[in-house]
């Protein structure tokens, strides 16, 4: 009785917390979608991403409040410059570390991108330091309460725009995916590439351009934990492998499925984590194995049949 | 032997306590390595949670011999065991799921394997980690303590513990080595390989894909598990943080960089990436190299760029060569002479994996292999032996005439969602028969393959091998029951020899089991040289057994053909289907493929043959049905279908024109490729 009146009492914060983490990592999730689909590959250092959009912020917020510049100012300037950063990266990346290891039966690409994230990892240490950075929120502090009866929790304004925000980013990633002229040539590629490139489409491009929008997005991701996250050097490690589970339990070739996996893990992370903090990050991946042992191509996937 | 000598040899060279640890983890990571090349450059499966099967057997040493008191060296192998049966329980479920779905579980199984060793305080005392995990002793010195003594009086040489764990580590190193290589190179290796090729031709010949997937990963498991447990012993204590995903990492980089699917790449890796970063260590704390010189600092960064900058464009051979070594070179110089850069190894590291990775793509070993010269030295000399045509029937078990069975199908319907792909066909293929199956495109011909050899299971009816009941059964049964096939789309197992592919065919009468391969006893060393003998036959009796060593995918289509024909004849069986065997193949080849079906036939072989090269399926069957849009509307003899109002219709479209005006050319059917 004691655990369910534990449970019932902790449910609502512990959903309003999952969704916020939950859109985090769908956010950096779509971005394994967005290459996987068009390259079958993906960024084993897009946790890695998130933290340097992360530390970009930390730069940006610090440097503009030392010139006595209002908050909401860093905010426009950082939105800026870290998608900017992070869209050289991606091409840096794609360039020096995937795209000469795409090859049949080829895991060099695994390495590599794993590569890239240990260099990252150090070089964020190297430049930033070893401590945890505080980034204020442009919101406030201010936790907004809720207490209607039974629905007692309480968000940080930063927390509500966090959602809102990666929402919409993952709703316009969508938008430009399957409406735009651009998106449905990514998509050509995806389906194949050699026909894609007999139609004119410039198949490379397409797989650069893919690895610029996944960096954006993780670097995205990165501005907007750091005002309730701390900043520092391995912050992404962890968010990057779960969102690579939900990119997994969602289907690598299903954004919406992506989505849901991803609010729905972040759920029942909090929910996990009311009974016990430190199985919080075990949870995500024990559930990978439980389901893709029971659905091997993800909740929401549906199996193809080969042809002979 | 010469192994046995360097490694007796070297740490009484090497006298030094630290370089013989170093040598002690070599070894150990060498074991782990060389169970993972098997999964993922043989086998073709990617796991990046073989850090995790390490801290098993490495847990599962330390709790065994510290809290149940058992002998370390029965809970090396004790270790060795866990690590297998968790490897094969995680795969049991995982191995069903096709392409990187094992990656994608082994990750996961990584991470839970360290959290469960940082939160399971009462098991694994997490970070605080398990201590005195004892050594093992042997001359009365406990391993790896630095007393020195001399065992062999006062005149022998000088050993230490170090030394002697060393030896240990070493010599299961090398049984590992030579044992793998047993496998690897024999039936084992081949059918691994196959099955990375095509999964699906595998099953038609009988093999097990599942079972051979999941064997080889426990195989890996228990090579991880040993070396783990090694190196609990090694260390003494074991903390929950050294087993993070990167452990995982680790493991899958000294193979890749070594060399995946190749024999001494795990070693080659192992030693390079183990050694390398103390060298780097060792060289840039020493004064030995101008530091922060900037002219020499940019003249590495410039060489290694411009060579980086033509491998981009691509080059081969020895340019490649030089030119890789000139980025590598100019990496490691460039590192060596910047005092700031190596302070952060980690960094060196991950830019190290990177630059190996991009000139090196084969790994090391293949590096090595492709120098210049050196390929002549590989290669192993050729030893088909031409023994002239001979008859099918002494060298695969043909049905004999009593025991030959007819292929019967009842009432068969195979829908995909609301496609009527077959809509209830029934015939019979009676035995020692050609049975010709045509009908225009689409009319459900290669439906009908799959049903019957268990790639569909059709949604309704039966198919019956004589009383067996087949159309429950997976491809690898129904091939082992006595029906098998050839692809419409060719599909050998392109890397491997002629030889390799059609000695695959007789997968199921095989008898040695694995442990027999492993340790390559003599009754498994004559099968594989009884059916490499029959293999060489069955290739004399097509005629091409000249083409015996020459690697499958270089070969003409039409001859593909005939090596898909060998090898599925090499299974010995009742009922042949052949889909589309003249797609694709040169018109001039039609008629020596018309005269092997005829031969094969004769030699008892039922067949059941799908084809629109209507002379060859007019000239080769005795009996044809005729299938459109699912349904038969036609069967009996080749003249008697010929003048069938209703086939030609399907094929024709009218019934103004009779099949010599298909045969002289006169009205065009457009084929697929």
């Amino acid at each position: 009785m004691d655990a369910l009146d534990t449970l019932l009492r902790g449910l609502p914060q512990a959903i309003a917390s999952g969704l916020v983490y939950g859109s985090i990592y769908a956010l950096i999730a779509q971005g394994y979608y967005v290459t996987f689909s068009t390259t079958q590959t993906l960024n084993f250092a897009q946790g890695d991403f998130l933290m340097i959009g992360g530390m970009l912020a930390f730069t940006v917020f610090g440097l503009l409040l030392l010139a006595g510049m209002p908050l909401v100012l860093s905010l426009v300037v950082a939105l800026a410059i870290i998608p900017l950063v992070l869209a050289l990266m991606g091409v840096l990346v794609e360039r020096v570390a995937v795209r000469p290891l795409r090859r049949a039966f080829s895991l060099g690409w695994i390495l590599s991108t794993v590569g890239v994230a240990v260099i990252l990892r150090n070089a964020g240490e190297v430049i930033w330091g070893i401590e945890q950075k505080a980034v204020p929120s442009v919101f406030g502090d201010n936790a907004i309460r809720v207490d209607v009866g039974f629905f007692q929790f309480g968000v940080l304004p930063q927390e509500i725009f966090i959602l809102t925000a990666s929402l919409l980013a993952m709703a316009a990633v969508l938008f430009f995916l399957k409406q735009s002229l651009l998106g449905k040539a990514m998509a050509a590629v995806a389906l194949n590439a050699p026909a894609a490139s007999l139609m004119g489409i410039d198949v490379r491009a397409m797989v650069v351009l893919a690895y610029i929008l996944s960096s954006v997005l993780a670097g995205l991701a990165g501005l907007l934990v750091v005002p309730v996250l701390h900043a520092y050097s391995l912050m992404g490690v962890l968010p990057g492998l779960k969102a690579f589970a939900v990119a997994i339990i969602g289907g690598l070739g299903n954004p919406f499925g992506i989505l849901i996996a991803g609010l729905l893990l972040g759920v029942i992370e909090f929910v996990v984590a009311i009974f016990n903090a430190s199985l919080r990050d075990a949870v995500t991946f024990f559930l990978l194995i439980v389901i893709l042992a029971w659905r091997p191509l993800g909740l929401f996937e549906k199996p193809s049949m080969e042809k002979v | 032997m010469l192994a046995v000598a360097v490694i007796v040899a070297a740490p009484l060279v090497l006298y030094d306590g630290f370089i013989q640890q170093l040598m002690q983890t070599i070894a150990y990571y060498t074991i782990a390595a060389i169970g993972l090349n098997v999964l993922v450059g043989y086998q073709g499966q990617v796991s990046l949670g073989h850090g995790a099967l390490f801290a098993f057997g490495a847990y599962a040493s330390a709790i065994l011999t510290t809290r149940l008191g058992v002998p370390v060296w029965i809970a090396l192998f004790l270790a060795a065991a866990v690590a297998g049966l968790l490897g094969f329980l995680v795969a049991l479920p995982t191995l069903r799921a096709r392409g990187h779905y094992l990656a994608m579980v082994t990750i996961a199984l990584a991470i839970v394997t360290f959290v469960i060793a940082q939160t399971w305080i009462p098991v694994t005392n997490g970070p605080t980690g398990i201590g005195s995990i004892p050594r093992p002793e042997w001359f009365g010195t406990t391993m790896g303590s630095l007393r020195k003594f001399r065992p062999l009086g006062d005149s022998g040489p000088v050993l230490t513990g170090q030394i002697l764990y060393f030896w240990v580590c070493a010599g299961f190193a090398l049984i590992v080595q030579l044992l793998t290589n047993n496998l690897l190179t024999g039936r084992w290796g081949r059918t691994i390989n196959a099955v990375r090729q095509s999964e699906i031709a595998s099953e038609t010949i009988g093999v097990s894909v599942y079972r051979m997937k999941l064997k080889t990963f426990a195989y890996s498991a228990v090579l991880a598990g040993l070396a783990g447990a090694l190196f609990a012993h090694q260390q003494g204590y074991i903390v929950s943080d050294t087993f993070t995903f990167d452990k995982s990492v680790e493991l899958l980089v000294f193979v890749i960089l070594g060399g995946a699917r190749s024999l001494f790449g795990p070693l080659i890796g192992t030693t390079v990436l183990v050694v390398l970063p103390e060298v780097l260590k060792t060289i840039g704390s020493y004064d030995i190299l101008p530091k922060s010189n900037l002219p020499l600092q940019v003249g590495l960064v410039i060489v290694g760029g411009l060579c980086a900058l033509g491998l981009a464009r691509g080059s081969r051979g020895a340019t490649r060569t030089m030119l890789s070594l000139g980025v590598i070179g100019g990496f490691l110089g460039f590192t060596l002479v910047t005092p700031q850069i190596i302070e952060h190894f980690l960094l060196v590291y991950g830019a190290l994996l990177i630059v190996f990775l991009v000139t090196m793509p084969d790994g090391m070993a293949g590096f090595l292999r492709n120098l210049p010269g050196v390929r002549q030295l590989w290669r192993v000399p050729t030893s088909a032996v031409s023994h002239g045509a001979g008859s099918l029937a002494g060298v695969v078990a043909v049905p004999l005439p009593a025991q030959r069975v007819s292929l019967q199908l009842e009432d068969i319907k195979m829908h995909f969602g609301g496609v009527k792909a077959i809509d209830g066909v029934s015939m019979k293929v009676e035995s020692g028969q050609v049975h010709g199956l045509i009908g225009p495109n689409g009319s459900g011909k290669s439906t009908l393959v799959n049903v019957v050899t268990g790639v569909y299971t059709p949604t309704a009816g039966q198919v019956r091998l004589g009383s067996r009941v087949l159309n429950t059964l997976r491809p690898h049964t129904i091939a082992a029951a006595g029906v098998t096939r050839t692809f419409q789309n060719i599909q050998l197992f392109k890397d491997l020899t002629v030889l390799d592919n059609v000695m695959m065919g007789f997968h199921t009468r095989r008898r040695a089991g694995f442990l027999k391969q492993l340790l390559r006893t003599m009754s498994a060393a004559t099968e594989e040289a009884q059916i490499r003998e029959q293999a060489l036959k069955l290739l004399a009796f097509l005629d091409i057994e000249h083409l015996a060593d020459d690697e499958a995918q270089s070969l003409p289509y039409g001859l593909q053909r005939m090596v898909e024909i060998a090898r599925a004849l090499a299974t010995g069986p009742a009922i042949l289907l052949l889909d589309e065997p003249a797609a694709g193949v040169n018109p001039s080849e039609i008629g020596r493929l018309s005269n092997v079906i005829r031969r094969v036939a004769e030699a008892g072989v039922t067949m059941l043959i799908i084809e629109h090269h209507m002379d060859l399926v007019m000239g080769v069957s005795n009996h044809i049905t005729v299938l459109d849009y699912g349904k038969k509307i036609a069967e009996g003899t080749p003249t008697s279908v010929q003048s069938n109002q209703r086939v030609i219709e399907a094929y024709l479209g009218s019934s103004e024109h009779t099949f010599d005006d298909l045969r002289r050319g006169r009205v065009v059917v457009v084929q697929p490729a």
